[in-house]
């Protein structure tokens, strides 16, 4: 094949996308930018130039090369390194700004478009001056400028921000780029396990380009991991296992040491917090271990570490200001953790990892999700109502949303007369679905195993004859048929003083996570979430915004990058990856 | 919403608050003269509306470019409050025309520190010859006294249910609806002197009304403290020793309803005399873990292992 022959080039070039079809994630970011250069194929120019703002590696250079493709444009690209001063930044937009090229008739190209790359690095301290140059261009420019950025929230570039377009463009959600490796690995005849390649995906926060370089150097040189430096490395089993062995506290620390999980994000003190009542069950053990994990989370809160936002669908993992981590802070905090384990385990390690139900990366995200969510919708209600947002999140959204679930139609023209986006009209919709807790005290027993007070031995007698039996061992009550609960609470009602409920299996299923209807891109079925058989392993269904969700089914099915790319245009080219280069020129409209 | 739809424009709008509205207008016949201005009262007087009422009638048409309304609970840090108010008198210097000065609009000021406060003043100083401030505050208590002295303070009293039920009436006028005596009368109940509350009550109640008649029916489904069951459901399974079921309930009003940690300790708080299992004894020992919890939530990276902690906490207690 031809991947063969070119294999020392680096696949993020290779690979590259050469139309904004190919474009992966984004996809909000994407539309806008096509409307803002359409623009400048017509009569009317647009005043403004375009900023793209995101973090490394989403798209960005890509997106405005792919774009200027797709519209005939050619790119006259300059990089931080190129430009430094105002002189340099004249000369070189001057020339290609001003004077109408002749290409315009000699290639068919409708003229260049700038790239200004990074205008965020270029013009710091030292570069006084540089972005008045840049200003001035864009505002006499006759030509398409793009710039992008990491990040101009600092005040120097207000001034830009007024002048250009801004369009954010955020992490790319891990699930999509496991699909578009699995379709490179294929494609160039390598291969990944699938979980290494997750993790690649997960690891990389939504950066593309770090992701495929990672992936280039883990398939070729065929290092398991790309971290492992040592040669030994603990998997998540062994760690654990080290952790709770009660060999003492140094131990426990060199478990740390040479554990593979990455002790800079949260994922082993959230796998801790998931299996811990497992391993212990006596209460004062347990109690202790939490007190010890607690303080090794208060440990963390200090180091200050960036929380794994990269399992965040857009529009709501924003790039935010974040503290600098103190790493230096962090082996007090792992410390802190290793003496989670000092007490003597009450049950097996191993089984406690298989029964532990892993909930709490779930429960956070989903959790921190729904904080941005309505941190937003707080925000613009504050100032439509004068407000603090505080007092919007007391005083107004529980009405909103009420309102909404009395009246959807009503609700919404409410919102847009507040001037509310999109997405927190969705939200709300979504909030309204919630069905509200029902009032007065509720609790369900556990028909397979639950706990009554002492009664003596006559009403003892009585339940077992009820349909109930006692496990000696567990100390626990047991309905003895479980597909005629109705029958034994009616009985029970009889027996004790107070009536009791049953759990049935099917409510604690379907616990009625929003309505939202999404579509899968991969089968194109609309499928209501509730109703998803993957909605346990889908992070992606709290939001509605989304037009379809990828699931752990997906993940490692190499056609999956077709499929979305199918799905949001059209198909890829088949010459794409032999011939990269001509593609600019053969656009027309 | 109605809050904003049914705000007051002007002064004479105002339906309470005689004396002092009375006194403001006197104030305001010399606009030159206006001295800073602190509004305190409870929540729904009417403090935010006067304040944007005596705006629009200075500033009138310039309304938005020389009004600042600030929160001091949302704009984090002084140095944020001291950099807009900056930015925004060097505009109404650079402003040409009769315009004596610009209106800076602080509301909930008695959130702010006492250190942000004292930085406060010095603003209010050196900003006075371009600004003039209308402090709100729930509690003048909450001011300090350097600043209490720098303003006339005009205090905001409770509505009562004549003043309140008559700007309901008005809205359910304007809005051709039938406004039933028993359904204002319920809604004034629950909004406790709070006019914003009792209005957003009011829409919500109309929004299921058909044929201009009011429901009460909808307020069923309107739940502010939803958690509070759940809440006290998660302490009562955590003090009979089941841990894992304790932390699945604080997973659900966390993962489902989207409660924080501090509001979980806050219901906490206020359930645990309501359950029969917590003996007196118990109760001192679970508000220390509640207050130790509540203290390392802000410490810590991640608020629900710092609940299981209380949780673990709470069954060792029930154990005793």
């Amino acid at each position: 094949m031809q991947a063969q022959v070119q294999q020392n080039v680096a696949w993020t070039e290779k690979y590259r996308p050469q139309t904004t079809a190919m474009l992966l994630g984004n996809e909000d970011a994407v539309e806008k930018f096509k409307a803002w250069l359409k623009q400048w194929t017509l009569k009317k120019k647009p005043s403004k130039a375009c900023l793209l703002v995101g973090p490394p590696g989403v798209g960005k250079t890509t997106l405005a090369r792919a774009a200027a493709s797709d519209y005939g444009f050619r790119v006259v690209e300059m990089n931080a390194s190129d430009v430094r001063t105002e002189k340099t930044i004249k000369k070189v937009l001057a020339p290609a700004s001003t004077s109408m090229t002749l290409d315009v008739f000699s290639t068919g190209s409708r003229g260049n478009l700038i790239l200004l790359d990074e205008v965020d690095g270029v013009f710091g301290r030292e570069d006084r001056g540089g972005l008045g140059a840049v200003l001035t261009a864009i505002k006499d420019a006759p030509l398409p400028i793009v710039l992008t950025a990491n990040n101009i929230d600092d005040e120097r570039f207000d001034d830009l921000r007024k002048a250009s377009t801004v369009l954010p463009m955020y992490e790319v959600r891990p699930r999509l780029l496991v699909s578009l490796l699995h379709y490179i690995l294929t494609e160039e005849g390598k291969s990944l396990q699938p979980t290494v390649v997750k993790k690649l995906a997960r690891e990389s926060y939504g950066d593309i380009r770090s992701a495929i370089n990672d992936a280039q150097t883990m398939s070729t040189s065929g290092m398991a991991t790309l971290r492992s430096t040592r040669t030994r490395e603990l998997d998540e089993r062994n760690t654990v296992r080290g952790m709770f062995a009660g060999k003492g506290l140094a131990a426990a620390r060199r478990v740390l040491n040479e554990t593979e999980i990455p002790l800079y994000g949260d994922e082993l003190l959230l796998l801790i917090h998931d299996i811990l009542p497992y391993v212990y069950t006596s209460p004062d053990k347990l109690a202790k271990a939490y007190d010890a994990l607690s303080r090794a989370d208060m440990g963390y809160g200090k180091v200050g570490a960036r929380r794994s936002r990269g399992m965040m669908p857009p529009p709501f993992n924003l790039p935010r200001r974040d503290r600098v981590p103190e790493w230096s802070l962090l082996p007090v905090a792992l410390n802190e953790l290793a003496s989670v384990g000092m007490q003597e385990p009450d049950e097996d390690i191993d089984h406690a990892l298989q029964v532990a139900p892993r909930t709490s990366r779930k429960i956070v995200d989903r959790f921190q999700y729904r904080l941005w969510a309505l941190d937003h919708l707080c925000g613009r209600l504050a100032r439509a109502c004068h407000l603090s947002k505080r007092k919007a999140l007391l005083d107004i959204v529980p009405f909103l949303v009420t309102i909404f679930r009395v009246d959807e139609a009503r609700g919404r023209e409410i919102a847009v007369q507040l001037e509310l986006e999109e997405r927190d009209i969705d939200f709300l919709a979504s909030e309204s679905k919630v069905q509200p807790v029902p009032s007065g005290p509720q609790e369900l027993l556990d028909p397979t195993g639950f706990k009554l007070p002492y009664m003596g031995k006559d009403k003892f007698i009585q339940l077992m004859r009820a349909g109930i039996s006692y496990d000696r061992n567990g100390g626990r009550f047991v309905v003895r048929r479980l597909d005629n609960l109705d029958a034994v609470e009616e009985r029970l009602a009889g027996i004790l003083s107070s009536p009791v409920k049953f759990a049935r299996p099917e409510e604690t299923v379907a616990r009625g996570e929003g309505e939202a209807i999404q579509e899968c891109f991969v089968d194109g079925l609309q499928v209501l979430c509730g109703k998803c058989e993957f909605i346990e392993n889908c992070p992606t269904h709290a939001v509605t915004s989304l037009k379809f969700c990828l699931c752990d089914e997906t993940l490692a099915d190499p056609k999956g990058y077709e499929k979305y790319v199918t799905k949001n245009g059209p198909p890829p080219k088949a010459s794409r990856a032999a011939k990269p280069k001509q593609v600019t020129s053969r656009r027309k409209r | 919403m109605w809050i904003e739809k049914y705000r007051p424009r002007t002064l004479d709008e105002v339906v309470n608050q005689k004396e002092t509205v009375d006194g403001l207008r006197a104030l305001l016949k010399t606009p030159a003269t206006m001295p800073h201005l602190l509004f305190a009262g409870p929540p729904g007087t009417g403090k935010s509306t006067v304040a944007l009422c005596i705006a629009r009638q200075l500033m009138g048409d310039n309304f938005r470019k020389l009004v600042l309304e600030l929160n001091a609970s949302d704009e984090r840090g002084i140095g944020v409050v001291r950099e807009r108010i900056k930015g925004f008198s060097q505009i109404i210097q650079t402003t040409p025309s009769g315009v004596q000065f610009g209106l800076v609009i602080l509301d909930e000021s008695d959130e702010m520190t006492k250190d942000a406060q004292t930085a406060l003043r010095r603003i209010m100083e050196t900003a006075s010859r371009t600004c003039r401030f209308i402090l709100i505050c729930n509690y003048q208590s909450g001011i300090i006294e350097p600043i209490q002295s720098r303003c006339s303070v005009f205090r905001f009293r409770q509505l009562d249910e004549i003043e309140a039920s008559s700007y309901l009436d008005r809205i359910c006028k304007s809005e051709k609806m039938e406004a039933d005596p028993q359904v204002l009368k319920r809604i004034l109940g629950l909004s406790e002197g709070d006019l914003r509350r009792a209005v957003n009550y009011l829409q919500v109640v109309a929004s299921s009304s058909k044929g201009g008649r009011l429901e009460l029916s909808a307020l069923e489904k309107f739940q502010p403290e939803a958690q509070s069951s759940l809440v006290r459901n998660m302490l009562t399974l955590a003090i009979k020793g089941d841990f894992i079921k304790a932390r699945d309930v604080m997973y659900e009003l966390m993962g489902k309803y989207g409660v924080s940690g501090r509001e979980i300790i806050r219901g906490a708080n206020r359930e645990i005399t309501r359950i029969p299992e917590i003996t007196e004894d118990k109760q001192v020992e679970i508000v220390r873990a509640l207050g130790e919890s509540d203290f390392r939530l802000t410490q810590g990276a991640n608020e629900d292992i710092q609940l299981s902690a209380m949780l673990a906490q709470l069954v060792e207690i029930g154990r005793k």
